[in-house]
């Protein structure tokens, strides 16, 4: 009877399993298909074009990347330092941690919203704006991250710092954040990968485009999520197939980069 | 006299751990700490360099004097250099390199000169009777090697920012019988040129490496003099019966 039940567990959690995967590798599935034979150099260079001309969505990867990096700067460098905050000094975490988490939790939408109303409305559509939007994503995953290594670093180490002389911001800077450099790095790399295929913060903030914006940051820009939510919703069948394409391409990276942080992390 | 404890009280919270310790400490000696677990022995190390406070809660009253000098007048960060600290669980830095491990105390404290630093580092290994095991991987993890090997590269660690006392909790409690015999004649070569403290609950390790013990019991200092007299003929009835194993016996008829 005893076996007979443990079979029974395996075998439905087996079923789920497989429920599970479907709706995964079908997606892989449908954009490999629709999307694989779009790409080329071309579309990867060029800007677009009127429907049914070719054109590409370079200036989607050039926006893309110029808003990671802006985002990456600033959800980086603000989430390390609340992640260090929560960890080594805060004696009320668990408080700043909540907030955290619900930041985390708000629609991305909404701090599209919030983006354009602080920012937006003073300095226009642009890379910028989309930027700080995404980083708003970035902070708390890297926050988070950040606490979470921290506090698995043992506090033998923090004693051995101090027992050296070393004074504790040192001791942070130093010896716990490299202690704590696996789990960090894959945080960083898991909150990147999310932030490249958000668009709807982009939507009231970067606005998106036709044109290569150049490296100037208060252009409006386009991104590869914004190109996928577009051309997605024409009624065009090339764009369409431009959105896959382009669908097929941010999966690739962020697959990438979910590989790649977690092998980090090991 | 190179420490001098002067009726040392200390608390955790409201608990009170130590009682009007008084202790002094020859230069270039072992001096063993020595009682059973939970009797004080790791606060009153704690207290000497400072370390006690990064408990929350912790109190402490008295003085503590280094070559005449108030500890607690001190900043803490030089209080530590000079009086450097070893753990009972060897605790290397991780994702350090042996290297690192040795160098990261002077590199911290602003010595830029690399090959003032390999050099440091070289000779504080060499003290810590690590060199030739470990002279060929310099740039392994420093958690890659034994224990009793990373007990050492603790010892070179807090060797190379140049100490003149160091401290030992239990630093063998971790190690296998063989680490301990190598640990043990480490500490006899250290006091030729440092004063080491060395608590311990092992009546024979008390005896095979220090020059002076101290018998402490419930927060109090009830016996202290050199090791061989304090062993041989031991004044304090608590004390002869910590040396002789009967200890726990009469602890529990109380």
């Amino acid at each position: 009877m005893r076996e007979l039940k443990d079979r029974f567990m395996a075998f439905s959690s087996l079923v789920a399993m497989i429920l599970a995967l479907i709706p995964i590798l079908s997606l892989l599935a449908v954009t490999l298909v629709e999307g694989a034979w779009r790409i080329s150099p071309s579309f990867l260079i060029n800007e677009p074009a009127p429907p049914g001309q070719g054109g590409g969505i370079g200036n989607a990867i050039q926006g893309t990347f110029m808003m990671i990096v802006v985002a990456a700067a600033i959800g980086i460098s603000v989430g390390i330092c609340s992640g260090i905050y929560m960890a080594e000094y805060s004696q009320k975490s668990h408080i700043l941690e909540i907030f955290t988490d619900v930041m985390a939790g708000v629609p991305s939408i909404i701090l599209g919203l919030v983006v354009f109303l602080i920012l937006v409305r003073f300095i226009g559509f642009s890379a910028l704006a989309g930027g700080v939007a995404l980083s708003l994503i970035m902070i708390p995953i890297v926050a988070r991250s950040t606490e979470e290594a921290l506090k698995e670093v043992p506090n033998d180490v923090r004693e051995a710092a101090a027992a050296l002389g070393i004074p504790k911001w040192k001791a942070i800077l130093y010896i716990n954040l490299r202690a704590a450099e696996d789990g960090i790095k894959s945080g960083l790399l898991l909150s990147t990968a999310r932030a490249l295929g958000e668009a709807a913060p982009l939507l009231f903030t970067a606005f998106g485009s036709q044109f290569y914006s150049g490296i100037n940051l208060l252009q409006p820009a386009s991104s590869m999520s914004l190109v996928i939510y577009t051309y997605g919703s024409s009624p065009w069948q090339d764009w369409r197939g431009m959105a896959w394409g382009t669908a097929l391409l941010l999966l690739l990276i962020t697959a990438f980069m979910s590989v790649f942080s977690r092998r980090r992390s090991r | 006299m190179k420490l001098v404890l002067e009726k040392v009280n200390a608390w955790i919270g409201k608990k009170q751990i130590l009682y009007d310790v008084n202790l002094e400490i020859e230069e270039r000696k072992v001096t063993a700490v020595m009682g059973p677990s939970g009797c004080g022995k790791t606060t009153l190390l704690r207290v000497i360099n400072r370390m006690h406070e990064e408990v929350r809660g912790a109190k402490v009253s008295g003085t503590v004097l280094l070559d005449g000098e108030d500890v607690y007048r001190m900043p803490a960060s030089i209080v530590r250099r000079r009086i450097g600290m070893i753990f009972q669980k060897p605790n290397p830095f991780p994702n350090m390199s042996i290297f690192e491990n040795v160098a990261i105390g002077l590199k911290l404290s602003g010595v830029r000169d690399k090959e003032l630093i390999r050099r440091k580092v070289k000779e504080a290994l060499e003290a810590a009777s690590l060199w030739d095991e470990v002279k060929d991987d310099l740039d392994r993890p420093g958690t890659a090697l034994s224990g009793g090997q990373q007990q050492r590269l603790c010892i070179a660690r807090a060797l190379a920012v140049e100490p003149e006392v160091i401290l030992m909790d239990e630093p063998t409690s971790a190690l296998d019988p063989i680490a301990t015999r190598r640990l043990e004649e480490l500490i006899r070569n250290l006091s030729k040129n440092y004063t080491v403290v060395i608590v311990t609950h092992n009546v024979q390790q008390a005896a095979r490496v220090s020059d002076y013990t101290a018998f402490i019991y419930e927060g109090r200092i009830l016996e202290f003099n050199s090791t061989a007299e304090l062993l041989k003929r031991p004044k304090n009835k608590l004390t002869e019966s910590f040396i002789t194993g009967r200890f726990e016996m009469l602890r529990e008829v109380g």
